[in-house]
């Protein structure tokens, strides 16, 4: 058990400094998590071998006026692999993009590309966005698989962040798109779904899976109860998080 | 007369109170991240009463009864430092506060249209998480205190997790 934290943490830092020497001090950051662009893809675990930006998709930060999905940086070069799987979210021409923002800076405007077609664009005047943002685009005609390249261009500095979104665009105006079928990913973890039965007594915790009240599980060679409903997680060993599960 | 103090204490079979090892770094992790986990429980509170989808409800959940024993766990531990709860004024303005979620923030949250609150929400809490990701992997990196890495480790990680379950519910919008 604990090799097993220490091992992580070792990781963990072997990671982080990394991360230090190629991309310098963390800066600050936002992303297009829904549709989900390349970046959310990548940190949600749903398309494979990504490199670092699946610990800090937000961090796709290069000077403005680029046409890419990495910002210009060699370490995201992923982002811009056309041979990737990327899967593409089924939309009509009407599609809100909804941002993560972990700093917000003063933005002049929030820029939507696909192809060389600007569809859209918002003008914030050098202004603080709110803590989350969201914009409605009508994607002018465009119809099939199409990429779309969101800019966040920052008023006072010289740089820019920039998020890229598959799209598989039909007709009419779907206000509720869906993500397409995605055979060729990873597959994606279980779904938390509450009317699911609980994993037998007895069994091996393990992540992505619903635990009622009362169920209990193995961790370590000792049992544990359940103490609230809940879907596990890496980091949510029973050990570790008294508040969700006791040991019997 | 403290060594005395040992020896006597060696000499009696007691094992000495040892003495804290820490450094700023493990201070300055456990300053920030108190108040931020007390955003976190303020934003989950909030969805446990309005989030819509019971998934996103559960998840609510379960980061407030988490993330209130790990700030217990922190409060505990400054205070057996006998370090302050806050930093000097103005020592993590690095980024000028833009790091931050403000409380008007989190207020916001309380007044969104029902519709538009679990996206909202969702896309609120990720940044948050994030923002825990990076001290938590700081800390990892430069703290020294071998709990408080291993709580920081235990951090990144969940809310690594927590950030994928949050993105996945946000790309499969529920009907």
């Amino acid at each position: 058990m604990r090799k097993t934290i220490l091992s992580i943490v070792t990781a963990l830092a072997a990671v982080a400094s990394t991360l230090v020497v190629l991309t310098g001090p963390a800066q600050a950051h936002g992303y297009i998590s829904s549709p989900p662009s390349r970046q959310a893809n990548c940190a949600q675990g749903r398309v494979a071998n990504c490199g670092p930006i699946i610990y800090e998709p937000q961090s796709v930060e290069g000077p403005k006026g680029q046409r890419n999905c990495h910002g210009g940086l060699s370490q995201f070069a992923q982002l811009s692999d056309e041979s990737k799987p990327w899967p593409a979210t089924s939309v009509g021409q009407n599609v809100t993009f909804n941002w993560v923002l972990t700093a917000r800076h003063a933005t002049s405007t929030w820029e939507y590309f696909i192809g060389n077609t600007r569809v859209a664009v918002f003008n914030d005047g050098g202004r603080q966005p709110g803590a989350t943002v969201s914009h409605n685009v009508n994607l002018g005609g465009f119809s099939g698989r199409q990429r779309l390249l969101a800019v966040w261009n920052i008023a006072d500095t010289p740089m820019a962040f920039y998020s890229c979104v598959d799209l598989q665009i039909g007709g009419g105006g779907n206000p509720n798109p869906q993500p397409s079928p995605t055979p060729t990913v990873t597959p994606r973890p279980p779904s938390p779904t509450p009317t699911v039965t609980p994993p037998p007594a007895g069994g091996t915790w393990r992540t992505g899976t619903y635990y009622a009240t009362g169920s209990t599980v193995t961790y370590g060679g000792a049992t544990y109860r359940c103490l609230q409903a809940h879907t596990s997680l890496a980091g949510w060993e029973p050990p570790n998080v008294p508040a969700l599960w006791a040991r019997v | 007369m403290k060594r005395l103090a040992i020896v006597l204490a060696l000499v009696a079979g007691c094992s000495a109170p040892a003495e804290p090892v820490f450094n700023a770094a493990d201070v300055m992790f456990l300053q920030m991240m108190i108040p931020h986990h007390e955003q976190g429980i303020r934003m989950a509170k909030i969805a446990e009463e309005r989030a819509a989808r019971p998934e996103v409800r559960a998840l609510a959940s379960a980061i407030r009864a988490t993330q209130s024993d790990e700030a217990e766990t922190m409060t505990t531990r400054l205070t057996g430092w006998e370090q302050p709860m806050q930093a000097p004024p103005g020592s993590h303005d690095a980024h000028g506060g833009l790091h931050e979620t403000r409380a008007s923030d989190i207020l916001s949250l309380e007044k969104m249209p029902a519709g538009e609150f679990d996206v909202s929400f969702l896309n609120l809490l990720t940044g948050h998480q994030h923002n825990a990701v990076d001290m938590a992997r700081t800390e990892v990196r430069t703290g020294l205190d071998a709990s408080t890495k291993d709580l920081a480790g235990r951090i990144a990680a969940s809310r690594a997790a927590q950030i994928q379950e949050m993105l996945r519910l946000l790309a499969a919008p529920w009907r």
